[in-house]
């Protein structure tokens, strides 16, 4: 029980550490506008949460931003899933994926802005980020599928089905699921970019724009721990939703 | 019901790049078991992918094979890892009853409960592809080996089982080993450098 709880503990000696040297910093520095110490974005933080504008901001950017990355997910992995049957469809989105996935974001969000509104821009912003990462690596995990598998069960005349069930989605669930993983960290990222560039009202964005115009680092930093913070919780969520569906997949199939 | 037609293979030849692995390859399979026995490197593994219909040949026909419905035992196990050995046979024979699959289990010495197949001894994988095949539905059956790394006392009761499943059906049992021809009742023994052309370059 012992060496478990001090495991722990260790994990968050790095932690500490780095709280502390920022800490330090911080009162050498002598100032708030160049490096806050972490007691006052705590507190900052702890006044924002109180605040409506905390809830209805963070839920604007996080239902546009989780829309984009979802919806990027549902169609990287469709288009991964023709591109795998038919090489044609295969060769005529790869230059699209490679530009996608090699533009700036800064131009894809300017172009946006130009294009449409700004409101939902973190929802287009955050689907042209994980769309190609989805695409590639599904992709890759149907061309990695087994072949002797692929055989075996065209030999056995297996139906589509459990074909799918048992021998696609355990090979391209580890694929999917590391590409989530880098995904959503992603969509997080760009998308806040999105909002900071096109100011969207009420979003995260627009309050990091404040802060910046204000010289508010404390509210700087309390947002960043805010989107930090989301982004892992989305991320946490996602694969833990991910992991209990594939274990029940195998419990269900046996 | 019709009577069964024998397959026949005839004149087949296969090459991969400079590699000749049949000239002129002829044989006829009537139903009951054909054992074919050949060195390793001979084409066994080949021949049994030929007539499965996973490769083509590069000339000759094998004529009788449409209208089959095949079962295999690859020289590889090819199990889903991940699932039971109840859920692995399940997949090649959907129409059998928990019962029956359970009972064959029991048979043949194998877990029926939601171990995966990963956790399984190399014997019990080689058990599993083998019962597989034999509870698909099918007619014709071609076995790679299929008693390979198999334990010598489970052996010769698996091979009594295999032997009866397999009543009334075209099998191919490839194997290195006359004993497990012999055991399988086989109609016929064909030694596969037998049936080929022989290689006029290697002919001194």
């Amino acid at each position: 029980m012992i060496p478990q709880a001090l495991k722990k503990v260790r994990r968050f000696l790095p932690v500490l550490f780095w709280l502390a040297v920022w800490q330090v910093m911080s009162m050498v520095l002598k100032s708030e506008i160049l490096l806050v110490s972490p007691l006052r974005v705590l507190i900052s933080l702890f006044a924002l949460v109180q605040t409506p504008v905390f809830w209805s901001s963070t839920g604007f950017s996080l239902i546009r931003i989780f829309g984009g990355f979802l919806s990027a997910a549902l169609l990287g992995s469709l288009l991964a899933a023709l591109a795998g049957r038919f090489s044609a469809l295969r060769e005529l989105l790869s230059p699209l994926m490679l530009t996608v996935r090699t533009v700036p974001v800064a131009s894809f969000i300017i172009l946006a802005l130009i294009w449409f509104s700004s409101k939902n821009l973190s929802v287009l912003i955050s689907f042209l980020m994980v769309l190609p990462i989805i695409y590639t690596s599904v992709l890759s995990g149907i061309s990695r599928r087994n072949r002797q598998l692929l055989e075996m069960a065209s030999v056995f005349r297996a139906d589509r089905l459990h074909r799918f069930l048992m021998i696609d989605l355990p090979e391209i669930f580890p694929f999917f699921r590391s590409a989530c993983k880098t995904a959503i960290g992603l969509s997080w990222k760009s998308g806040i970019a999105a909002e900071v560039i096109g100011m969207p009202r009420g979003s995260v964005g627009e309050h990091l724009q404040q802060a910046k115009v204000y010289l508010d680092t404390p509210a700087l930093f309390a947002w960043t721990v805010v989107i930090v913070c989301a982004s892992l919780i989305c991320e946490h969520l996602v694969l833990r939703i991910l992991d209990l569906g594939m274990q029940f997949l195998r419990r269900w199939k046996g | 019901m019709e009577g069964i037609k024998p397959v026949v293979i005839y004149n087949l030849g296969k090459r991969y790049g400079n590699k000749t692995v049949f000239r002129k390859l002829n044989l006829t399979l009537h139903t009951g078991t054909t054992a074919i026995l050949a060195p390793s490197g001979y084409g066994k593994t080949t021949l049994l992918r030929l007539l499965l219909g996973l490769e083509k040949p590069d000339q000759g026909e094998i004529r009788g094979m449409e209208g089959h419905v095949c079962s295999a035992v690859f020289q590889e196990d090819r199990l889903c890892e991940d699932f039971s050995a109840a859920a692995n046979i399940r997949l090649a024979a959907p129409k059998r009853t928990d019962e029956e699959i359970a009972r064959a289990l029991t048979e043949y010495g194998l877990p029926d409960g939601r171990i995966p197949v990963s956790a399984f001894s190399g014997g019990m994988k080689r058990r599993t592809a083998l019962l597989r095949a034999l509870l698909a539905p099918s007619d014709f059956i071609a076995l790679d080996e299929p008693f390979d790394g198999l334990d010598e006392t489970l052996k010769k009761q698996i091979i009594r089982r295999t032997k009866d499943a397999c009543l009334g059906k075209t099998m191919v049992l490839i194997t290195h080993d006359p004993w497990e021809a012999e055991l399988m009742g086989a109609s016929s023994i064909v030694r596969l450098q037998d049936c080929d052309e022989p290689d006029s370059d290697m002919v001194s």
